[in-house]
């Protein structure tokens, strides 16, 4: 699977993410380094692809730039103050940051060097096999870690609703259709049944 | 061609699609800079608010609803990409792949009652 | 119709065909956008009792070129607020994901004569990519940013708004999408296209339309529904409503940048509505086997074509969804039928195991040039 042009889009792929990755920390605001995520995303799915993994290149697509991303899109804009350009970002805790991520990046690959990985010359399995082969496991070898995996989901569920609901109070009784009309000053001033 | 390069030499075309649209679209995009007229005052480069002097911009804080729906489309995306390979093998296996979908489904769905129950699939 | 295979040093046909595929799918877009807008143009103007476009060219026709050509030489107004970049990279991101969508959508297949003098079929398509729904799928599922950035970069509350929007209502709907999608990888067993709509061949009784009825039915309509909420178009077109939001996520663009936007729309209208014909409506194959003597990409624009009548026919007779409406239509109708509709499916299939046992037929169609991808299992 040497062959150049798969070895240009790897390169470029991986150039791509890590810039992409390098502004998402660097970037002024917060919202900028949402954005450039979307980069880093489709650069990852893109490593993916030159590998032949073409299931996990799709699904990086999807779940990872098509919805991890638009969720934490949501979760900055619905953040007060955390969308405007104008208000700075600011840490004191770079050095920490800096020193943490260092640490771990050195122990990964550490672990990573030590592991024997087993090279194999087969060909891989054509994409629709892949597929095929990772329902099968899913289905067979992995049934209890793909219930398991439905029970997580489940548990991401409930906690989603019970944390985004706010306590509602019973609605108001809808005004009557004339007192949306402007009226007298006194009555106006009654609290009005409005969250 | 070498049988090893198929499935790349496929995405390769789409590869090269997408930079010929990329060209495409950057070319109408300098073309019309060309083109056009360029008259700029203060008023026609305000933000279009109706006509309305816009008040301080527009990055504000939204209403927190939109979330709840982008957190359950995560959960529901993930399992459709989880049935997509059960799909393709299901007719290998058979009435135990039904079974077993039955339990991964079943759960998702008691999770959307329970969500409908409390009220979060209610937009306000 | 038997094409032989022409050959040039070590460049033949069979090798250029996806090449040949992309300036087919390029021209196409390019000359059948503006015909689709007249189409819809006069379609709603015959629906509503009125002349619509007559001044430019024979019945208007010329109009939407007249109309396009008037776009580039319209002021490109930057407006003061926007966030520069994001703001130019919107309308790009809002075509991209439609035109490589595109890429991987068979429309038709070609019979070449091999230098061997044995004769083989070719799917006409830019990339087949062998997972090509999950492919569209997750194209699709990146043509929300298109929206988003542009409603943030704009810098308009009434952008920002209706952006938000139109990402809350994309999201919803692709679930419903995806499943109803899942239900046809289910009847054909592949998630390849090509095979999908192979599995449709020999008349339209075989169409997935109306496989298992009525559940084949249930689940075609769901996936015409999502789909012209996918591509926020009438009835569900909120987040571009001139009445509350002047017009949504674009409202600060001019000039091509606002052209832009309409172009992605009408591809994205157009990869959904291939998409849609080729799962449901069986791809390029004809309705009936006497048929079969008229190329398979005039039947794939055939219903392509009436499909898209059938947006026109939407936007035309239904008033706009209120919100809560459309997202109760998505989260409380849609997508549990579809799961239902799913898992009746299964049920289905396991019932007649015995028949179902030869699940992937040896394909008549060479995977071209992925040729050899299959050979190797």
């Amino acid at each position: 699977m040497n062959t150049l042009p798969v070895q240009i889009a790897f390169y470029s792929l991986a150039a791509l993410t890590l810039i992409s990755a390098a502004y998402v920390v660097r970037a002024r605001s917060i919202i900028h380094a949402g954005f450039w995520l979307l980069p880093c995303f489709v650069g990852v799915a893109g490593l993916f692809a030159t590998l032949q993994a073409h299931f996990f290149f799709v699904a990086q697509l999807l779940i990872y730039a098509g919805a991890i991303l638009v969720l934490i899109l949501f979760a900055l804009m619905l953040t007060r103050d955390a969308m405007s350009l104008h208000v700075p970002l600011k840490s004191h805790l770079g050095i920490w940051a800096g020193l943490i991520s260092a640490g771990l990046g050195i122990s990964a690959s550490l672990v990573l060097a030590r592991q024997s990985w087993s090279v194999t010359t087969a060909h891989p399995a054509g994409p629709a096999r892949q597929a095929e082969a990772l329902g099968e496991a899913l289905i067979g070898l992995y049934a209890v870690p793909f219930e398991v995996a439905s029970l997580l989901l489940l548990s991401a569920l409930i906690g989603a609703v019970v944390l985004a609901k706010v306590e509602r109070a019973p609605a108001p009784e809808p005004p009557p259709l004339a007192d949306t009309l402007p009226e007298p000053e006194e009555t106006r001033k009654e609290p009005v049944g409005v969250e | 061609m070498p049988a090893d390069q198929s499935s790349d030499f496929s995405y390769l075309a789409v590869v090269v699609f997408t930079f010929v649209g990329i060209a495409f679209i950057a070319f109408n995009l300098l073309l019309a800079r060309l083109l056009s007229p360029s008259a700029p005052t203060p008023e026609k480069l305000t933000t279009y608010e109706c006509g309305v002097q816009p008040i301080g911009d527009a990055w504000r804080q939204f209403n927190p609803r939109y979330y709840l729906f982008a957190l359950l489309f995560v959960v529901f995306d993930v399992e459709a990409v989880f049935l997509y390979p059960w799909a393709v093998a299901f007719r290998q296996v058979g009435a135990f792949a039904v079974a077993e979908m039955l339990i991964f489904v079943g759960l998702l769905i008691a999770g959307l009652i329970f969500a409908w129950r409390r009220e979060a699939l209610q937009w306000e | 119709m038997i094409i032989p295979n022409y050959r040039l040093g070590p460049i033949d046909l069979v090798t250029l065909l996806p090449y040949i595929a992309m300036l087919c799918i390029i021209g196409f877009i390019l000359a059948i956008v503006p015909l689709l807008i007249w189409i819809e143009r006069v379609v709603i103007s015959l629906m509503q009792d009125r002349i619509g476009p007559n001044r430019v060219g024979p019945r208007g026709l010329l109009q939407t070129i007249a109309d396009g050509i008037k776009l580039f030489f319209k002021e490109d107004i930057q407006p003061r607020a926007v966030d520069v970049r994001i703001y130019y990279l919107a309308p790009v991101l809002a075509m991209i994901p439609a035109l490589t969508a595109g890429a991987t959508l068979p429309f038709s297949t070609v019979r070449f004569r091999m230098e061997d003098g044995s004769v083989q079929t070719f799917p006409m398509v830019v990339g087949n990519v062998n997972i090509g729904i999950l492919f569209i799928l997750a194209m699709a599922s990146l043509q929300v940013y298109g929206i988003i950035l542009a409603g943030w970069s704009s810098n308009n509350k009434y952008s920002l708004l209706g952006g938000l929007r139109a990402s809350a209502q994309v999201i919803s709907y692709e679930l419903a999408m995806s499943l109803a999608i899942l239900s046809a990888v289910l009847m054909s067993g592949s998630l390849n296209l090509v095979h999908v709509v192979e599995a449709q061949m020999n008349g339209f009784w075989n169409w997935n339309l109306f496989a298992y009825p009525p559940l084949g039915f249930i689940i075609t309509v769901i996936y015409l529904i999502s789909m012209v909420a996918e591509t926020n178009r009438a009835p569900f077109d909120l987040p571009e409503a001139e009445s509350e939001l002047i017009a949504g996520f674009h409202t600060e663009y001019s000039s091509m940048k606002f052209a832009m936007f309409f172009m992605g729309e009408y591809a994205s209208m157009l990869v959904v509505s291939g998409v849609a014909v080729s799962l449901w409506f069986g791809g390029w194959t004809s309705p009936l086997p006497l048929l079969d003597f008229i190329p398979g990409f005039i039947w794939f624009l055939v219903k392509l074509f009436a499909l898209f009548f059938v947006y026109v026919w939407l936007r035309a007779s239904l008033p706009r969804l209120r919100y809560d409406a459309l997202m109760n239509l998505g989260w409380k109708r849609m997508l549990p039928t579809a799961l239902v509709i799913l898992f009746l499916i299964a049920c289905w299939n396991t019932l007649r195991t015995p028949q179902a046992q030869d699940a992937n037929p040896v394909s008549e169609i060479t995977m071209a040039p992925a040729r050899a991808a299959e050979g190797e299992r």
